[in-house]
């Protein structure tokens, strides 16, 4: 008998060794896509720090950043979107979430309303594999942070129908415990909390400045959906939820180069939150972006083009709600923190940046001052998407009547902007590096100097005689001239 | 219900704890039932055409113990009817396209749409060794059809053998074995292995073999590359198959029953007639034992030996499945053998000219190397999807480019520099096992003998490694063992 108890307590024992070893590695192994965006969701969450939760698709990752949000409104937000998210895992989102903190505020994009069928993998409904296949791949950054429990039962039973589906959804050792030859020291370093981490509160940022750019037409007439999509009756139950537990509700429809469908979506959209008394941001109707610097593709803001929509929403947000304003507040010095950090990364990338559309579209957000310098002849003139870029960033058309010379100075510490083509002369300039004069002289050769020191000319370029393009980086505070770039234009291309 | 199932994973537990606490008398009727619980899960079709083998054989093998005098015609019929089942579910098909081929087309190619049942192969050969067993008097055929009936279909070998003899198992069924801790952690060990040798080494040398073997060859796969997936598959078919017939061991072992061995290393082999004593031994004895030795043996003269041989392993090839590359396989395993009988002389004239020892190390590696070299080669056949395709593959083998095995190139065809490394050492980790157990070492065993700490390491690091290393999950779409379609 007393051997028996030692063997069932050995076997006992064995069990749970295995299963804390496999647990263990289960937890090693996992993917950490997912751990990273939310780690700080749920750390914020536990002090109830979180006064705004940003909801929808890869959309709303790109297109709000809550590190600008605090910046600029002292809001403190999170970006629950997820790539290739429809609605239905939106709610799902939000519902998780709802576990973990209250909102004051549920702001929710509409994109992909129009989507109409009920599981993320029924492939019949929806022929457009790539569509499927993505939902459900990133359906693991949603899911696989939340712990197993009734909600993400619930949620894996929502959403998708084949049952060995679920089950990697549930245990998702069954996905990854085949990771053991990409493990890294990160994957380690979360069984003790010390993962990475999203930095920008779950936003992601994109750099690329997408220049092909076909407006599409406007729908007919105020077209509606011509019925009720599952899209519909999710972002129906997203506002109820809120409302039932009284959260405020924002419905958005950011900003992007829509198509047709898209615009319908968005006029549907407005519709439904009508039908709820609730508020509507239908920011394809509003000059919120410039398309044709803002995109990083054809659906996806870059960062800029993120500030811009942001900046919208804290506005709307200040003007409608009774949101504080952290700013100052000590218990909050971890937003502020990594808000600095944020504007401290752009600078730097700003810098480093070797893409001159990307490099310009980043300077736009006022961090530098600048001079853009154009010679005579330059293919500037003549790349569409260039001169769009820059008639965007200088806010006048100057650049498109010109076949140069052209100069831009913009100095945010002045807010000033100066502007010269052709034979035009700039007198008197008001930067930080001083107050500048501009002439033009001779196809290689032009003046810009400090009034107080006319020996040093910023545009002198002998020992860059190839290169049509001169780029003048200086601190907006101190006037110190941190990167001089010369590049030269061929075929919209510039090196 | 496959091995590697999570199903298995609820069923297998159930399975044995009741079996543990049922009393032994009694035990037959819960492994019946269960085996039957885990055969219907092929289908109903499937359970019906094994029912129906099931009650032929049984009312047969009655008959011929009462009617004597008709026992043959009884034998005669009961084996025409159950291999009239294996025909039609596995022949029919092949049947047509022979006589397609050899009326010029004047006989359509009619293919029928029938799913060979589970284990087919595998219980009617079962079925036919019991046949004869009773026919010849060597087995008192079994009135118990509920024990006869586990015979047949005792879960952990119907699928795909071992094929057990009646006389090993009816006894076990009678008054099988107390399970206690050690035979339970002795069956344990050895699922273990047979998990690890599927999961870890057999599905992942098969995703580099199946990159070459299914890539059109016209695309310059080559060289190295071609031979690696030659050695590969090898080993993959010989780590699937083991594994299978360890973990069927194993489930057996810790449900009270000891099933007989399926191999003994045999890829260390001396010869191709050594290879078939080691590999698939339940089968090779059986093909020995109800076939080779009715057909004469080696008791007719050497023409007949030889062409009892070829006989026995074109059987073997068509028996593994309905394909010309299959019959070529077994042809050339026959081939293989003749040719070595007929060189026997030649042989041991230049081991004598060239004072070779026969105990030698060195001519012990060079006959292991040949067999080897031969086996791998038979397995091409067995491997490919055409006759044509095989030569190719053989073909490209012979192209000289070994620095295609140290220049990353292997790491191209599906498997990542680790997930390759990895496969390497599961194989060097089989040939030392097989080194070990060919000298009468049973690692397992041995590690059964150690202290708690290290059995617990070596155990908790083999279930570590099968489950986070396996081939299993999403992405990979483990196939079921090899043997298993057959």
């Amino acid at each position: 008998m007393k051997r028996k108890i030692g063997i069932a307590l050995k076997c006992i024992f064995f069990i749970l060794l295995v299963a804390v070893i496999l647990i263990g590695a289960s937890k090693v192994l996992r993917r950490k896509d997912s751990l990273y965006k939310y780690a700080d969701f749920f750390d914020l969450a536990q002090k109830d720090q979180i006064d705004v939760l940003f909801l929808g698709s890869s959309h709303v990752i790109n297109a709000v950043n809550p590190a600008v949000l605090y910046n600029e409104y002292g809001y403190t937000s999170y970006n629950m979107g997820g790539h290739g998210s429809l609605l239905q895992a939106t709610y799902w989102e939000l519902m998780e979430a709802l576990q973990y903190t209250t909102p004051e505020w549920v702001v929710v994009d509409a994109y992909m309303l129009e989507k109409d069928y009920r599981y993320l993998d029924d492939r019949d409904s929806n022929p457009d594999a790539d569509e499927i296949n993505t939902s459900i791949e990133q359906l693991h950054l949603n899911m696989d942070v939340w712990p197993l429990n009734k909600v993400k039962a619930d949620a894996v039973e929502d959403l998708i129908q084949d049952k060995d589906l679920k089950r990697e959804f549930l245990y998702d050792f069954i996905v990854y415990h085949n990771r053991w030859e990409y493990m890294t020291e990160d994957d380690f370093r979360s069984v003790v909390g010390h993962e990475s981490r999203n930095e920008l509160f779950g936003a992601e940022m994109r750099y690329d400045v997408e220049t092909s750019i076909v407006k599409n037409d406007d729908p007919i007439d105020e077209s509606m959906m011509p019925r009720v999509t599952v899209g519909e009756q999710y972002l129906g139950r997203i506002i109820e939820e809120c409302q039932k537990r009284g959260i405020g509700v924002l419905v958005t429809f950011d900003p992007f180069n829509p198509e047709v469908k898209d615009k319908i979506a968005a006029i549907t959209a407005g519709e439904i939150a009508k039908a709820y008394g609730v508020p509507y941001l239908n920011m394809l109707d509003e000059d919120v972006i410039d398309i044709y610097s803002d995109l990083n593709d054809r659906g996806h803001l870059n960062a800029v083009g993120a500030h811009k929509t942001t900046d919208r929403i804290g506005e709307w947000l200040s003007t409608n709600t009774d949101l504080t304003d952290h700013r100052g507040d000590d218990k909050y010095g971890y937003w502020e923190k990594l808000s600095n950090n944020y504007y401290d990364s752009i600078k730097d990338r700003t810098l480093q940046e070797r893409n001159l559309f990307a490099k310009l579209n980043l300077l736009s957000l006022g961090e530098y001052g600048y001079i853009l310098y154009c010679n005579n002849g330059s293919q500037v003139f003549t790349d569409k998407p260039m001169e769009r870029l820059i008639k965007g960033i200088s806010g006048s058309p100057a650049i498109q009547n010109t076949s140069g010379p052209y100069i831009l100075i913009k100095d945010p510490g002045f807010g000033k902007t100066y502007e010269a083509s052709w034979d035009e002369r700039i007198d008197g300039a008001e930067t930080a590096l001083g107050v500048l004069n501009y002439q033009p002289v001779e196809q290689n050769f032009r003046l810009l100097y400090d009034v107080e020191d006319e020996e040093n000319n910023f545009l002198y370029d002998e020992n860059h005689p190839l290169e049509d393009i001169q780029l003048l980086i200086y601190d907006k505070s101190t006037g110190e001239v941190l990167q001089h770039e010369f590049y030269t234009s061929k075929g919209g291309n510039y090196d | 219900m496959s091995f590697i199932s999570f199903a298995f994973l609820i069923f297998l537990p159930v399975a044995v704890l009741v079996n543990l606490i049922i009393p032994i008398r009694y035990r037959y009727i819960w492994m019946l039932i269960v085996s039957l619980g885990f055969y219907a899960t092929a289908g109903i079709g499937a359970a019906v055409v094994l029912v129906v083998s099931m009650l032929s054989v049984y009312g047969a093998a009655l008959c011929m113990d009462r009617y004597v005098a008709r026992a043959k015609q009884i034998l005669i019929a009961c084996i025409v009817f159950n291999l009239g089942i294996l025909f039609v579910f596995k022949y029919l098909n092949f049947f047509f396209r022979i006589l397609g081929i050899a009326s010029f087309g004047a006989i359509e190619d009619i293919r029928f749409n029938l799913i060979m049942p589970l284990g087919l192969s595998f219980y009617i050969l079962k079925s036919v060794g019991y046949l004869i067993d009773v026919y010849r008097g060597d087995f008192v055929p079994e009135k118990n059809f509920l024990k006869f009936a586990l015979f047949i279909s005792f879960f952990p070998q119907i699928i795909a053998g071992p094929i057990e003899r009646a006389g090993n198992m009816f006894k076990q069924f009678d008054n099988p074995a107390p399970v206690d801790f050690d035979r339970f952690r002795n069956g344990l060990y050895q699922m273990l292995w047979g998990y690890f040798l599927k999961l870890v080494v057999a599905e992942r040398l098969a995703i580099f073999v199946k990159t070459v073997f299914d890539t059109d060859p016209e695309l310059g796969i080559r060289g190295a590359v071609s031979y690696m997936a030659i050695a590969l598959y090898t080993f993959e078919i010989y780590a699937d198959f083991a594994g299978y017939s360890h973990i069927a061991i194993g489930v057996a072992r810790i449900m009270g029953i000891d099933v007989m061995k399926n191999f003994e290393s045999p890829y260390l082999a001396m010869s191709v007639a050594e290879f078939w004593r080691r590999w698939h031994i339940s089968l090779s004895s059986w093909l020995r034992d109800y076939l080779y030795i009715p057909l004469g043996g080696n008791r007719k003269g050497t023409i007949r030996r030889c062409l009892n041989i070829i006989i026995v392993f074109v059987v073997s090839g068509l028996w593994h499945g309905a394909d010309f590359t299959f019959l070529v396989w077994g042809l050339m395993h026959g081939v293989y053998q003749v040719i070595g009988k007929i060189l026997t002389p030649a042989r041991d004239k230049l081991m004598k000219v060239f004072n070779i020892g026969r105990s030698s190390f060195s001519h012990r590696v060079v006959k292991t190397a040949v067999t080897f070299v031969l086996v791998a080669y038979a397995w091409v056949f067995f491997r490919a999807d055409s006759i044509g395709r095989a030569i190719t593959i053989i073909k490209n083998s012979l192209y000289f480019t070994p620095w295609k095995y140290v220049d990353g190139t292997l790491y191209q065809y599906g498997l990542t520099r680790g997930s390759f490394l990895l496969g390497g050492f599961g194989v060097i980790l089989i040939i030392v096992v097989d080194m070990f157990n060919n000298r009468g070492v049973v690692i397992r065993e041995k590690i059964l003998e150690q202290g708690l700490w290290l059995r617990w390491a070596i155990l908790i690091t083999g279930i570590v490694v099968t489950v986070v290393c396996g081939i299993w999950g999403p992405g990979y779409d483990a196939a079921d063992f090899i043997y298993k379609q057959f």
